[in-house]
C-alpha cells in the first residue's frame, strides 16, 4: 500500500546514489540493492563510459532519475534542450519519477553550477511551481521538488522554508523529495527547531527522502555527503518516517567514497526505523 | 556548437544601493533583478585570498551590500555569509577544469593555471547546465589571450588545450550507426563519426606526460622543423607537424597520427562528402599519390568504424574544437 498519493513506490526501500568508484563492484558482484539513484546529467551524453554503465545497471536494477540542471526557481524560464534529453532519459531508463531541487542557479543564461537558496516569496512560489508544472507536463512523469541545504537567508523573504516548499508543492501538485540532511543543516545554520519544518509540510505529498553525511565547521554546517549520517539526523529521519509512513529512502555519498558494501551497510541502517514503524502501524 | 545568445552584461564588482531600491522578489521580474544582483555577488571576481582563508576583507562596498541582500546568522555576518557562495563557485569551477585540462596545469603550475582559469571564467562564464562543457571555450580564450603563455610558446598551449578537450569530446560523444556495405557507392555521402576530431598541430602534445613536462623535451621529440619550439606567435607550417585524429573504441578514446595526405582525406568528410569527390580533391591536391593509399586507409578506417551516413546534428553538447 502506498504511504500517500505521491508515493506510490513505497516497497521500493532503501536506494543508493550510483557512483563512480563503484561501477567496476556493481558490474561484476551484482550486489542485492532495492534501487539506484542516478544523477541525470551525468547520463546525458549519448556515448562514453556512463551509457554502456546505464544498459547494464538497468538490466539489473530498478532506477530513479535525480536532476540538478533543471533550475525551477531561477526567474528564466526552462531550458527546452535540456528537457528534450532529459525526457529521453526518462524514457530510456523507466524512472517512475524524476526529481530536481527547490533552488535557483542561473541568471541571464550563466549558470553558478551551484543549489541557491530561493527568495521565500509568494511571487517566486507561484513562478516554480509555474516551472514544475511544465516540467512534469513535458516529462510526461511525476516530478518531485526537493529541499536544499544552504548557507544564507535572504532579506527579501516573506515567508518560511517549509511555508514556502508547501506552497510551491501544492501550486505545481508535485511531490516533494524530502532530504532529511538538509532540513538538519538549515535547522542549524538558520536556528530554528527542524521538527516544526517536518510537521508542517504536507507529508501526503512526500515521495522519497534522502538522507546523507555533513561536516561541522565552527560557524556552521556543510552539506558534504562525504561521511557516514550523523546521529541527529537519523533520529530526525525516525521523526520524519514517524509522520510520513514507509518512504523510499535514499543514501547520498558523493565524494570520500568508500567502498560500495560500506555505503550499502550505511543505507540499510534506515531500516531499523522502517521496521519499528512496520511493528507500530502493521 | 550553436551560437552562444547574447547575454546582458552583468557588473563585474556589484555596487550597494539605497535600500529602498533593492529587488523584493515580489514579482517575476523582481525576482529576475534580485537574481541578477545575488549572481553578481557570487560569481565576481576572487579575492587573493579566495580559496585558502575563510574570511576576506570584505570591502565596504561588498560588506553593505551584503548586509542588505542577507540576513546575519548567530556565527556569522552577511558578508561571510555570502562568501561562502562566492569561494564555492570558484572551488566547484576550477575543480572541474583542474580536472580536464591536467597537462596544462602541468606545464603552467597549479598558481598560474589557476589565474589562467579565472580569467577565462571571467570573461567566457558558463553558460550550460552541463559541467562538462565549461572547457569548451578554453582553446578560444587562448587565441585571444597569446601573451598568457610566455615564456611558453602560444601554440604549445593552444595544441594542449585542443588536444585535452579534443578528448572530452570523444568520450562524450554519440556513434552513428555505420554504413551498409551493400548500400555504399562511391557516390554515397558520408560524414565522419561525431566521435572524431582531428587536430592540425603544431606541437607533439600527444605525447605529453607528466615526465616530458619542458617544452624543450617536447620539441626534442618534435618533428623535424622543430628542433627548437618556435617563438611566441610565431606560425611555421611545417608538413611533418602531427595531424592528429581522436576517436573512440568502446570506453576508451585514442589518438593516431596520419600522413597530411590522409588527413586531407578524412577531412573531407567533415561536412559530408561522397568517397567519389573526396578522392578526386584528395588527387588533385596530392597528384602523385599512390591509388593503393586510398584503399588501403578507407579499409582501415571501415574497420574503425570512422565513417558514417549519418550527419552530425548540430546538438551544443558536444561542442568541436578543431
Ligand atoms: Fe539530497
Amino acid at each position: 500500500m502506498p504511504s500517500n498519493p505521491f508515493n506510490a513506490f513505497s516497497e521500493y526501500g532503501i536506494g543508493v546514489g550510483l557512483r563512480v568508484p563503484h561501477y567496476d563492484e556493481i558490474l561484476r558482484k551484482k550486489p542485492v540493492v532495492d534501487w539506484f539513484e542516478l544523477l541525470a546529467e551525468n547520463f546525458l551524453a549519448e556515448g562514453g563510459r556512463q551509457r554502456e554503465v546505464l544498459d547494464q545497471v538497468l538490466e539489473q536494477y530498478r532506477v530513479v532519475l535525480h536532476s540538478v540542471g533543471l533550475y525551477f526557481g531561477s526567474a528564466e524560464p526552462l531550458d527546452r534542450c535540456h528537457l528534450r534529453k532529459l525526457k529521453a532519459l526518462v524514457r530510456r531508463t523507466g524512472s517512475p519519477w524524476l526529481s530536481d531541487h527547490l533552488c535557483w542557479g542561473s541568471a541571464d543564461g550563466r549558470f553558478s553550477h551551484d543549489l541557491l537558496p530561493m527568495p521565500f516569496t509568494m511571487a517566486a512560489a507561484r513562478h516554480t511551481a509555474a516551472k514544475i508544472r511544465q516540467a512534469a507536463d513535458f516529462l510526461e512523469v511525476p516530478v518531485s521538488v526537493e529541499n536544499i541545504s544552504s548557507y544564507a537567508e535572504w532579506t527579501a523573504s516573506t515567508m518560511t522554508e517549509w511555508e514556502f516548499l508547501s506552497e510551491v508543492a501544492e501550486q505545481a501538485d508535485c511531490g516533494i523529495l524530502l532530504d532529511v540532511n538538509n532540513i538538519y543543516i538549515v535547522s542549524e545554520n538558520h536556528g530554528f527547531d527542524p521538527r516544526a519544518y517536518l510537521n508542517q509540510i504536507p507529508h501526503d505529498r512526500v515521495s522519497q527522502i534522502h538522507i546523507g553525511g555533513h561536516s561541522r565547521l565552527a560557524t556552521h554546517i556543510l552539506d558534504t555527503h562525504d561521511q557516514p549520517v550523523a546521529g541527529p539526523v537519523w533520529q530526525l529521519y525516525g521523526y520524519a518516517v514517524g509522520k510520513l509512513g514507509a518512504t523510499p529512502t535514499l543514501l547520498e555519498w558523493d565524494d570520500r567514497i568508500p567502498p560500495f558494501e560500506e555505503v550499502h551497510r550505511e543505507a540499510r541502517k534506515a531500516n531499523r526505523f522502517l521496521a519499528q514503524l512496520a511493528s507500530t502501524h502493521p | 556548437m550553436k551560437p552562444e545568445k547574447p547575454i546582458a552584461s552583468l557588473p563585474s564588482s556589484p555596487r550597494p544601493t539605497p535600500k529602498a531600491s533593492l529587488p523584493k522578489a515580489d514579482s517575476v521580474e523582481g525576482l529576475r533583478a534580485l537574481q541578477h544582483l545575488l549572481y553578481s555577488c557570487i560569481t565576481r571576481p576572487p579575492g587573493p585570498e579566495d580559496g585558502r582563508q575563510t574570511k576576506g576583507d570584505p570591502g565596504e562596498g561588498m560588506a553593505s551590500l551584503a548586509a542588505q541582500l542577507i540576513r546575519p546568522s548567530a556565527t556569522l555576518n552577511p558578508f561571510d555569509r555570502l562568501e561562502i557562495y562566492h569561494r564555492q563557485y570558484w572551488l566547484r569551477l576550477r575543480e572541474a577544469l583542474f580536472q580536464d585540462f591536467p597537462g596544462l596545469e602541468t606545464l603552467l603550475g597549479s598558481e598560474r593555471f589557476r589565474r589562467l582559469l579565472e580569467a577565462y571564467l571571467l570573461r567566457y562564464p558558463p553558460t550550460s547546465p552541463m559541467l562538462r562543457e565549461l572547457g569548451s571555450r578554453l582553446p578560444r580564450f587562448l587565441r585571444e589571450e597569446p601573451d598568457r603563455a610566455a615564456p611558453y610558446p602560444r601554440r604549445l598551449l593552444l595544441d594542449l588545450a585542443r588536444f585535452e578537450w579534443a578528448k572530452i569530446v570523444a568520450f562524450y560523444a554519440p556513434e552513428h550507426p555505420l554504413p551498409r556495405e551493400e548500400r555504399t557507392t562511391p557516390q554515397t555521402c558520408l560524414f565522419l563519426q561525431p566521435h572524431l576530431v582531428l587536430l592540425d598541430l603544431h606541437y607533439p602534445v600527444e605525447r605529453w606526460t607528466p615526465e616530458t613536462r619542458l617544452p624543450s623535451a617536447l620539441a626534442e621529440g618534435a618533428p623535424a622543423g622543430h628542433t627548437h619550439p618556435p617563438k611566441s606567435g610565431e606560425s611555421r607550417v611545417s608538413p611533418a607537424r602531427p595531424r592528429i585524429v581522436l576517436h573512440r573504441q568502446g570506453q576508451t578514446v585514442y589518438h593516431k597520427i596520419l600522413p597530411r595526405e590522409a588527413f586531407f582525406l578524412l577531412r573531407s568528410f567533415s561536412k559530408g562528402s561522397s568517397l567519389l569527390q573526396a578522392c578526386n580533391q584528395t588527387a588533385e591536391k596530392f597528384p602523385d599519390l599512390p591509388p593503393g593509399h586510398y584503399q588501403e586507409w578507407f579499409r582501415e578506417w571501415a574497420s574503425l568504424g570512422w565513417l558514417t551516413t549519418q550527419p552530425r546534428s548540430r546538438s551544443r553538447s558536444a561542442g568541436r574544437s578543431s
